[in-house]
């Protein structure tokens, strides 16, 4: 863990019409954690990370990326979105989309280099995706298409990875690919916020943690944050028992 | 103004009138364009009976118009099922190909007849008094218009018959297929009724302006409607409205009566998406407007307060990373809320 | 006599290459992008522009009816991404209400004509079912620089456009300027039906996008193999129904594109049903 914060938000407002979806929020994330934001339904969670990745424009706020105003700071994160703002039935490989995660790097009117070719490969080893690399991505089942939206962020090789509910319903086996290969990132110094429902598992896969619910509620190391007051806040009643078990 | 001035424009009227519940149901469905397939394609169909009855006036013209239409409407969801094509390009695949085939069966073997091709585009409206309905020896008034009426009235039956099931269908296709509102039925019904209104109309009007009085109405409706029902009533206003100014602006100016109507709902609807009070554009800018400038101010009194009552403008502007403009507005808000 | 005839044949044949050229490059990106029917409404909101430059300039010179049209076209697109960007009305009940309500405009002012001393029918026929056979030279000239402008451009922003309609979100991520590059596809488009509209006339000019596009797909398995292919199949569907109307007096060449396109569509489509069902 770095001690000079990687992101900066600073009285960040997001509305949606007339509605605040996040109201001041002013949070600090260390550079080399992985973050997780938690939350209820409706508390903000990706219209956050939309926030930071520039896809919302907010009311109010101050964002800094890796030490830049956040325009300029944006060139150092690699974003996965959630799973459905892409057509499946696009004509195109696992290789293709893979390869747009370098288009950045060397413009988009530039050519293909052979690094760029070593890069993709690089990826989807890591993701246990080259055997598929031909693939047509609608052919590929909901697990594989999300490990290939990893090995294309991987692909921009940039030092803040974002990535919006990527473990929302994934089977066990991507599941278990995406933890190891954060981990590896996080050891290699990266920095990594993800969106994430599921409360109990936190502690396992993240160091950090933001708890919104419109405001912030906390932010911290994962054992400061997941305490009962701070859950009883955020979520209304206790949502963790005993063992940190989720309550059902 | 003369009495067949006013046949015209009841006619005219009648047949906004007629579109409004098909209309309401293809917005909604999203299926909108399905109105511009189903008007082209219904000429295959009276050509192919014309070549069948070697008759203009025969009734069967206006089924053949019929099934074409429906057929088309067939033929485009099967392709989405079976050949998984996605929406717009199945409405585009088959009715260019049925209007097509339309127009080379009328120059190949009717050439002489008084099928004519700009008809289907141009409608016939300013003609419609003068076919009269004479039963046994009375005359009941335009053709047109009398048909007009009976088909209104089926729509509203039709509409009143399925309205609970219609509403559970529009809204979630999957709850009402699991609990059996039979949402094929209700949709291939309503396609039936949609294609039969389009054949009732699109001699008047022509094929393109079917779409006007379908679709933009109910475009418009959707805006100001809080329900399926005052979306209905909304729409059938906005039609009359059309009907009424495209006819008066026609007769004045002496152009197409048919383009003024389609003119007049896109200004209605026009009206409508910059003035509605909720939905308008006008509407959320203020109400937004509004919304945005509290919650800015309530940050500026916090600000303010924390810094021992100084108001630094440029300060205020780093801090929230607002621009000059906006800040300025926020103080200038505040200022008016405190005298 | 004979080099005359040919000569004659020439001009609209090559005329109808380039038009199924193009409209089977950008009719694969529209396809991509879900928006085959904006050409047919862009076809449609074409005529008060035509109508109103031959109003206008009182010449009825091919290049003067398709640059209206093309003011047409854009302001038609323009609106149709305003509207869908700041109301909540499905898009294709905004493409029904843009195409109808301009061609209301466009009847208008076609009566307009009709009381000139003109011959205004002309201009309608060459709207409603185009003028392929009788496409002169400088019809030709200006069709050759509008499909060399299509490719070149299309060649040029080739890859990021592939990206931005595959996910425009992570485009828009990447810093990709999203909104120059749509903004460029959606003036291409606009040029080539309007360009089109020469050649089959408005009803059938978005069959030319849509059906060289979905037999492609049909076809192959990358964006680049099935604009290929679209493009092919939209010059060869072109040819072979030139040829068609020309082997019979008074066939519209228009209707005979559109039918052997969309024919071979559907064989294709077929073919791969049957070879679905029998796998």
């Amino acid at each position: 863990m770095n001690n000079t914060p990687a992101i900066t938000v600073q009285h960040l407002t997001v509305l949606y019409g007339a509605t605040p979806v996040l109201d001041d929020i002013s949070v600090a994330i260390p550079g080399g954690v992985i973050c997780a934001i938690i939350g209820p339904n409706g508390a903000g969670k990706s219209t956050f990370m939309n926030a930071l990745v520039g896809l919302v424009k907010p009311l109010s706020g101050v964002i800094t990326i890796g030490g830049l105003p956040a325009p300029q700071g944006r060139s150092q994160v690699a974003y996965v979105p959630q799973r459905s703002s892409v057509d499946w039935h696009f004509p195109i490989s696992v290789y293709d989309v893979v390869m747009m995660g370098r288009y950045p790097a060397h413009g988009f009117w530039g050519r293909v280099t052979k690094k760029d070719h070593r890069i993709v490969k690089e990826a989807l080893q890591m993701v246990g995706m080259l055997p598929y690399a031909q693939a047509l991505i609608g052919e590929l089942s909901g697990g594989q298409q999300q490990r290939v939206f990893l090995a294309r962020a991987l692909a921009q090789e940039r030092p803040i990875l974002m990535l919006d509910e990527p473990y929302t319903g994934l089977d066990a086996v991507t599941e278990s690919i995406y933890t190891t290969v954060l981990q590896a990132l996080r050891t290699q110094g990266c920095t990594i916020l993800l969106v994430h429902h599921d409360l109990a598992a936190v502690a396992s896969y993240a160091d950090w943690a933001i708890l919104l619910r419109t405001k912030l509620i906390a932010s911290g190391p994962c054992g400061q944050v997941t305490t009962e007051p701070h859950l009883i806040d955020a979520y209304g009643r206790p949502v963790l028992g005993a063992r940190g078990m989720a309550n059902v | 103004m003369n009495w067949l001035a006013c046949e015209l424009l009841l006619i005219a009227i009648c047949t906004a009138l007629v579109c409004v519940v098909p209309g309401v149901f293809l917005v909604l469905r999203g299926v909108s364009l399905m109105s511009d397939a189903m008007s082209h394609a219904l000429l295959l169909g009276i050509v192919g009976m014309f070549l069948w009855v070697r008759s203009l006036h025969s009734p069967l013209l206006l089924v053949g118009a019929g099934i074409a239409g429906f057929a088309v409407v067939v033929l485009t969801e099967w392709s989405m099922a079976r050949c998984k094509l996605p929406k717009d390009a199945a409405i585009g695949l088959f009715f260019p190909f049925f209007f097509s085939c339309a127009v080379m069966l009328i120059t190949c073997y009717a050439r002489d007849t008084h099928l004519d091709t700009d008809i289907v585009l141009l409608g016939d409206l300013v003609f419609a008094p003068f076919s009269r309905c004479v039963l046994g020896g009375i005359d009941y008034g335009p053709t047109a218009l009398i048909v007009g009426l009976c088909m209104t009235l089926m729509t509203i039956v039709t509409f009143m018959l399925l309205r609970v099931r219609l509403i559970t269908v529009l809204f979630d296709p999957v709850f009402a297929s699991v609990t059996q509102a039979r949402p094929a039925m209700v949709y291939y019904g309503m396609m039936l009724l949609t294609s039969m209104v389009a054949v009732s109309v699109f001699s008047l009007v022509g094929s393109v302006v079917v779409v006007a009085l379908m679709i933009v109405p109910a475009a418009s409706a959707w805006c100001t409607a809080r329900s399926v029902d005052q979306m209905l009533v909304h729409a059938a206003s906005y039609s009359i409205v059309a009907a009424v100014c495209g006819y008066a602006c026609a007769a004045i100016g002496d152009y197409s009566i048919v383009g003024s109507i389609a003119i007049w709902t896109g200004i209605l609807f026009l009206c409508v998406v910059i003035g509605a009070p909720r939905t308008g554009l006008i509407g959320k800018m203020w109400t937004h407007g509004h919304q945005w400038l509290a919650i800015s101010s309530r940050y500026v009194k916090q600000h303010i307060r924390e810094n021992s009552g100084i108001c630094d403008a440029v300060t205020i502007r780093v801090t929230y990373g607002w621009s000059l403009w906006w800040t300025w507005c926020v103080l200038w808000y505040i200022h008016c809320k405190t005298k | 006599m004979c080099d005359y005839t040919l000569y004659a044949a020439l001009i609209p044949a090559l005329g109808i290459l380039i038009i199924g050229l193009m409209a089977g490059f950008v009719g694969t990106f529209a396809f991509l992008k879900k928006q085959t029917m904006l050409g047919d409404t862009i076809a449609h909101a074409a005529l008060p522009g035509i109508c109103g430059a031959f109003l206008f300039t009182n010449n009825g010179s091919s290049m003067v009816l398709i640059f209206g049209g093309f003011i047409a076209g854009l302001c038609a697109v323009a609106l149709v991404t305003i509207l869908q960007h700041y109301t909540h009305i499905g898009s294709d009940a905004i493409l029904g209400t843009i195409l109808s309500v301009f061609f209301g405009l466009g009847l208008v002012l076609l009566t307009h004509i009709q009381k000139l001393p003109i011959a205004a029918q002309a201009v309608l026929n060459k709207f409603l079912f185009g003028s392929a056979a009788t496409l002169l030279y400088e019809d030709l000239l200006l069709l050759t620089i509008v499909g060399c402008i299509v490719c070149v451009t299309l060649f040029c922003i080739w890859h990021p456009l592939v990206i931005v309609l595959f996910d425009q979100r992570y485009a828009h991520t990447i810093g990709m300027p999203v909104w120059v590059i749509l903004t460029l596809f959606y003036i291409l488009l606009v040029l080539v039906i309007v360009a089109g509209l020469y050649a089959v006339g408005v009803v059938l000019m978005s069959s030319l996008l849509v059906a060289p596009a979905v037999a492609a797909r049909a076809l192959t398995r990358s964006v680049q193999h099935m604009a290929f292919c679209a493009a092919a199949w939209g010059a060869c569907a072109g040819m072979l129904g030139m040829l068609w109307s020309l082997s019979a007096a008074h066939l519209p060449t228009g209707p005979a594109i559109v039918i052997v396109a969309t024919g071979g569509t559907l064989l294709v489509l077929a073919a791969g049903l049957a070879r679905r069902s029998v796998a």
